[in-house]
């Protein structure tokens, strides 16, 4: 399953999702979310103001508080899986917060 | 000193090149970082490429002097691989294989002084200077979208750090350094608009206590 597999259970488990294109140019990433109708927030980075803060291919779950709970620093081809997103999510909520 | 290259590879997306190379830069950064953390625990790296796309970037090649001093004392390593062929007749691929990698460190003023009198003497073209810092060079690489990732390249890349690299490397480790944000610690503020317009915020989902995925680039959505 892909990514936006989760983009329902995502937000019922607590959390929203935004993902970041950090390559190709903003009209490429526009085109690409309208062919892919992801069902969540696409933006374009390719300029790095955002992922020079964090890392190229990376996913952060962040907290309400601003508090980094869960990283992953993957390869472009071999990322988190959805699943694992959300079991970290669901344990972010079991802790309380 | 020790530089070592991992896996890597080149995946074409959207109109650019993607070079993708997450092992081999680890390993890159974590060398370097290792060596600057000893000297002042912070680390700025600009990268040497055009911020356009890969054909700008061939086709305008510039390295000056002034621009260096324009960010500071930002000190470079660039290797290039010279092509003569017009940029507007290549592919993609065949762009990113005239190039190697760039990166500049802002360190100290000696070292910078060092580096910046081997750029004198190093290939220039195919590179321009950028304004931008990086705090990782993970994104350095990313925005220039290019990595070292080749036998010729990596000989290039040891030859320019025999060359101009601080020989005393007494005392400084070789271990990995992970600079990212890490776990526990608070996430960089941001602020970007997706494809429909909308701003989106770290401050903006703290405000509304909301949790976030924030996800960079991937392959399959």
């Amino acid at each position: 399953m892909e990514l936006r597999d989760y983009v329902d259970q995502f937000p019922a488990a607590g959390a929203e999702m935004l993902a970041l294109h950090c390559e190709g140019s903003v009209e490429g990433t526009e085109k690409f979310a309208r062919r892919r109708n992801l069902g969540f927030p696409l933006g374009n980075d390719g300029e790095l103001e955002v992922v020079s803060h964090y890392s190229v291919t990376s996913t952060y779950l962040i907290g309400p508080d601003g508090v980094i709970r869960a990283r992953r620093l993957d390869r472009v081809h071999d990322r988190v899986s959805g699943a694992t997103i959300l079991a970290a999510v669901q344990d972010l909520n079991s802790e309380g917060r | 000193m020790i530089i070592e290259f991992g896996e890597s590879g080149v995946s074409e997306q959207g109109e650019r090149p993607h070079l993708v190379s997450s092992q081999c830069v680890t390993k890159f950064r974590s060398s370097f970082y290792s060596r600057i953390r000893c000297r002042r625990r912070s680390l700025y790296i600009t990268p040497y490429a055009n911020a356009g796309s890969p054909s700008q970037r061939v086709s305008t090649p510039r390295m000056s002097t002034s621009n260096l001093l324009r960010v500071g004392l930002s000190l470079a390593l660039l290797i290039v691989v010279a092509s003569t062929a017009p940029a507007q007749s290549r592919t993609p691929a065949e762009i990113e294989r005239t190039f190697v990698g760039a990166a500049a460190w802002q360190v100290d003023e000696e070292l910078g002084k060092t580096w910046q009198q081997g750029l004198a003497d190093f290939p220039d073209q195919n590179h321009e200077p950028l304004s931008k810092e990086f705090s990782d060079l993970t994104a350095a690489f990313a925005y220039g979208r290019m990595v070292p990732d080749d036998a010729s390249r990596l000989q290039s890349v040891r030859a320019f750090l025999a060359a101009f690299a601080p020989s005393d490397t007494a005392g400084i480790s070789d271990e990995s350094v992970d600079l990212l944000p890490q776990v526990g610690q608070k996430a960089p503020d941001f602020h970007i608009a997706d494809t429909d317009g909308v701003q989106h915020s770290l401050a903006g989902y703290m405000r509304d206590q909301r949790a976030l995925i924030l996800v960079f680039s991937r392959a399959h959505w």
